[in-house]
């Protein structure tokens, strides 16, 4: 039968078991992944089946690096995201969150937008350090975007928003996510591609701020839009942004890109 | 009077309404406002000469700020 070993296809016995496949091809590999999942017993392997054989410690050789970055996903998962093209307006607390998610799921296009740079009071939710204080938000997001994943192609753009500009910009992309912070900003974002880009799908955010139970942060779906959020709690003089509701509302975003990506999304079709 | 669905609940607001009236009958800030009439989003500037019709469906999404 036929296996992917390390993503390269090999022939082996029938009946041939994980371990007895790491034997033969890396006895060293402490790591043994099958189909995804991370396994600590053997198991009969069958044709088709997926296994990644890693040793922990060592750097593996570029043609099996890629492949062993994205080993702990669903099988099948990876090659839709290599495919998709996905932008995100605005790189602060949500779009930064977003930007590291759909880099570590492989998504093999992406559109990365802000014009403002990294200060102190960003950090306390934003994927930026204390050492990129300063920078370009383009500039400081590329640097983790290319340790994270550099099997993508980012093309990052340091522009200002406007109603004039929008659609144009974001109109290419199969997935458009609205990551801003000021609530009128959020709005016409959202208006301008979901009147323009009507072959997109829309992910916005509304309502993520303060620290309130995650469990009533949702999804509502309109057209070809989804928004997240509890739509109550604004960020306002008492009510702070802070890391964990807003990488969950962005964690959201994210998934929504990936499960539409995937065709596995009822509310909106590819 | 004309009934239209506004955010899923029928509603009934005066003939020849335009959009831009009934954010405002709902004490919404336009600006900060993503409607949709009949799976259609609008920019801004339509708000204001889109009549809204008996049966239209309206959704009318509020923006808060954060992110």
């Amino acid at each position: 039968m036929n296996i992917f070993v390390n993503e390269k296809e090999r022939t082996v016995e029938k009946g041939a078991t994980a371990f007895e496949v790491r034997s033969f091809f890396k006895a060293d590999a402490d790591v043994v992944i099958l189909n995804g999942h991370l396994i600590g017993t053997d198991m009969p392997l069958k044709n088709g089946d997926k296994i990644s054989l890693i040793k922990k410690g060592e750097i593996p050789p570029a043609d099996e690096l890629e492949s062993l970055l994205v080993s702990r996903h669903t099988p099948g998962v990876h090659d839709k995201m290599k495919k998709a093209r996905i932008a995100v307006a605005g790189l602060g607390g949500l779009g930064s969150n977003i930007a590291m998610s759909l880099a570590r799921m492989g998504v093999g296009d992406m559109l990365l937008v802000d014009y403002d740079v990294v200060e102190p009071s960003n950090i306390n939710r934003q994927q930026y350090f204390v050492d990129q204080i300063g920078m370009k938000k383009t500039d400081a997001l590329r640097v983790s975007l290319e340790r994270i994943n550099p099997y993508a192609s980012y093309t990052y753009k340091d522009v200002f928003l406007t109603e004039e500009n929008t659609a144009d910009i974001f109109k290419d992309y199969d997935v458009i996510i609205e990551a801003i912070d000021k609530a009128e900003t959020k709005a016409m974002i959202i208006r301008e591609c979901a009147a323009k880009c009507r072959e997109s799908f829309i992910i916005g955010a509304s309502g993520l701020a303060g620290y309130a139970d995650t469990s009533v942060i949702s999804v509502r779906f309109a057209g070809r839009m989804a928004i997240v959020g509890d739509f109550v709690n604004e960020a306002k003089p008492g009510q702070g942004l802070m890391a964990p509701r807003v990488a969950v509302a962005a964690n959201m975003q994210a998934n929504l890109a990936v499960r539409y990506i995937l065709g596995d999304l009822q509310e909106v079709k590819k | 009077m004309i009934k239209a669905v506004i955010n899923g609940k029928e509603a009934e607001v005066k003939k020849d309404s335009t959009l831009a009236e009934i954010i405002s009958l709902y004490k919404l800030n336009p600006e900060r406002v993503v409607a949709e009439v009949n799976g259609n989003v609008l920019t801004r500037d339509k708000y204001a000469d889109t009549l809204v019709n008996n049966g239209d469906k309206v959704e009318l999404i509020n923006f808060v700020g954060g992110g």
